[in-house]
């Protein structure tokens, strides 16, 4: 095995407490050059002040923080040369986009000439060559939010900081200025750290995912290792997993708490005992009743709603066992009332250990 | 408006008109005295209009050497009065820091108190530092009135100061003197402006502190009204308030208006 390069960020058991309440626990990460790694979890998890600390806005109670090998821990955070983008946005009211963005190269003390270049270059990579002389209260929420990514990466710096930068725009802004984000980080290779609590932001940019829960790490993985093998049920629940079904397994089958039915995942993960079976809603697929298959669920429509290309419904299994399904609207329409089979395809099953949700996050 | 509304609502009026008034009649009675001559007996308006009063003032009391008095020991207490509220305001409003409230009360005590009260004090100092009859001397008496006001507006402009945005000074680079120069400073531009305003017209308009320490080389323009009074000549003393009135109603009208926050600063969308 060859010695991994210096990664371009660690954090050494990083610890950071708020009087009694710790807001971090033992965090260790290690992002190479030119890694997008997104802190994914709920509110109140750490994640902010995680980016904070990086920013070097928060001082750790222990443990270190390294940049290409070198301890910033004590560097004051003007020190750091560090880029971030705000959720508030934070621009300076005072200044028009351009002096916005010219603004950390002026701090600099960057030759004017160079300077004006880098700006211009930094407002077209985000498409505002037009709007250099507005004042940020004269633009838009996306167009704001793109002054704020010129203004932080025009210096290039070390490393992108991004603390939930979507979270202020409207929905469909949302997207088109992700797509931005992402290819903008990808063409300059910038390292970049990214704080979300939506988990479909995470998937989409990032290169790998650290889920926090209460002031720790609790997996960190590609986004497809999150996405279809969480380590936890709090994970699988805050990936957007829609159907938790407690099960018991034994020999690699799993039988349902509620009644008899039996499943088969296709990776037990070597778990024997209570766990949770979780199914993403899409991949439920609906089948009539008489045809026969192992990893099917007798059902009754319980409710449906028409989306346009696909049909939502939940069924019920027994009573106090429900199930999300959203299927393709060309594939037949089932009643309320109809009875149905629900398809758990085995290779789209996961199994996580634990009681049920409820107890160690919210699944479902 | 129902008519009976309508009727209830007159002595309202009444009432209303009659405290404007009661308010605005002596600045009514000043201009009139000012402006106008023959004004005897029992004459609702004087006989004459006349500038000759203002004529009289510049010749008999040299005005011009008042007003440049007034105004450059205005200047210079304005400027002593925001090198000490501004690191007195940030501290207050930006640090945990014990007995703020004492601190405050403080502060605050010369504007709380009459100025009589406290007059006779700073005269004795005045008397044994040889501060008397000097620009700096008075200005830094005015300070005593002018820095209480200047740390109240400017320790609020502070307070409301978006943190996140001086987070971002620092993390794109700033250092301590550059945050303060570059963000800080224009951030609050709206409240120094205010905070200038508020300690020139306090030293332009002081009388009993000026009146204890003053000497022949610093009369200011209250002192100089005072001092017509007294010596009988009521029309050049109207005039002399007339001068006297206009910074004050230049800031009550018409720079009120022009340093309106929201004309300085822009608007922080999504803030």
């Amino acid at each position: 095995m060859t010695p991994d390069p210096i990664p371009r960020l660690a954090l050494a058991h990083v610890r950071k407490t708020f009087g009694v309440f710790v807001a971090l626990e033992d965090i260790v990460l290690a992002v190479p050059a030119g890694m997008f790694v997104s802190l994914l979890g709920p509110s109140g998890c750490g994640k902010t002040t995680l980016l904070r600390l990086i920013a070097g806005s928060i001082v750790p109670d222990s443990g270190r923080v390294l940049v290409d090998g070198e301890d910033v821990t004590a560097v004051p955070t003007w020190r750091r040369n560090m880029g971030m983008v705000f959720q508030s946005f934070a621009l300076f009211p005072h200044m028009t986009a351009a002096e916005n963005v010219a603004f950390p190269l002026e701090v600099r003390r960057e030759p004017a000439a160079a300077r004006q270049q880098r700006v211009r270059e930094a407002l077209a990579l985000v498409h505002l060559e037009r709007h250099a002389d507005a004042y940020p209260r004269q633009l838009s929420g996306g167009q704001q939010q793109r002054v704020g990514l010129a203004r932080a990466i025009v210096y290039r710096p070390r490393i992108l900081l991004l603390d939930e930068p979507l979270s202020n725009l409207d929905a469909s802004l949302r997207e088109e200025l992700r797509f931005e984000i992402g290819e903008v980080t990808h063409r300059l290779e910038i390292t970049a750290v990214y704080v979300t609590h939506d988990q479909r932001e995470a998937l989409a940019l990032s290169d790998r995912i650290a889920v926090m829960q209460s002031g720790r790490i609790v997996q960190f993985g590609t986004p497809e290792i999150i996405h279809r093998q969480p380590a936890s049920s709090f994970v699988a629940g805050f990936v957007g997993y829609a159907n938790a079904i407690p099960v018991d397994i034994e020999a690699g089958s799993a039988r349902l708490r509620t009644g008899e039915a039996v499943l088969r995942p296709a990776d037990p993960r070597g778990i024997s005992g209570p766990a949770i079976a979780f199914i993403h809603a899409g991949d439920v697929a609906l089948r009539p009743v008489a045809e026969p298959g192992e990893n099917r669920l007798l059902c009754r429509v319980a409710a449906l709603a028409f989306m346009g290309d696909h049909i939502e419904y939940v069924l019920e299994h027994l009573p106090g066992l429900r199930l999300k399904a959203q299927v393709r609207s060309d594939s037949g329409i089932f009643a309320p009332g109809d009875p149905v089979a629900a398809l758990l395809p085995a290779g789209k099953l996961v199994v996580v250990p634990g009681e049920g949700p409820g107890r160690d996050g919210p699944a479902g | 408006m129902s008519p009976a509304r309508a009727a209830a609502s007159v002595p309202r009026l009444a009432l209303t008109l009659a405290f404007v008034l009661f308010i605005t009649l002596p600045f009514v009675m000043v201009l009139l005295q000012a402006f106008g001559a023959g004004w005897f007996g029992m004459r609702l308006l004087p006989a004459q209009w006349t500038l000759r009063w203002f004529g009289w003032a510049i010749a008999t009391v040299d005005l011009g050497q008042v007003l440049v008095n007034t105004i450059a020991i205005a200047l210079i207490a304005t400027v002593v009065s925001l090198v000490l509220a501004i690191p007195a305001a940030w501290t207050l409003a930006r640090h945990h820091i014990p007995f703020k409230s004492v601190l405050i009360t403080a502060i605050l005590l010369p504007r709380m108190i009459p100025e009589i009260t406290f007059a006779l004090g700073v005269a004795k100092v005045f008397y044994a530092l040889h501060l008397t009859n000097s620009y700096l001397g008075i200005a830094l008496a005015h300070v005593i009135l002018a820095a209480p006001f200047a740390v109240l507006v400017l320790a609020s402009a502070f307070e409301t100061m978006d943190p996140r945005l001086l987070e971002a000074g620092q993390v794109l680079g700033c250092n301590t003197r550059q945050l303060f120069q570059r963000v800080i400073l224009p951030l609050a531009m709206p409240g120094l402006v205010a905070a200038a305003l508020f300690s020139f017209l306090a030293s332009y308009n002081d009388f009993v502190l000026t009146l204890l320490v003053y000497g022949p080389d610093t009369v200011t323009l209250p002192v100089q009204t005072y001092l017509s009074i007294g010596g009988g000549y009521t029309s050049v003393a109207s005039a002399i308030s007339v001068i006297l009135l206009i910074p004050s109603f230049l800031f009550l009208f018409g720079l009120l208006r022009m340093v309106r926050p929201e004309n300085l600063l822009g608007g922080l969308k999504g803030a």
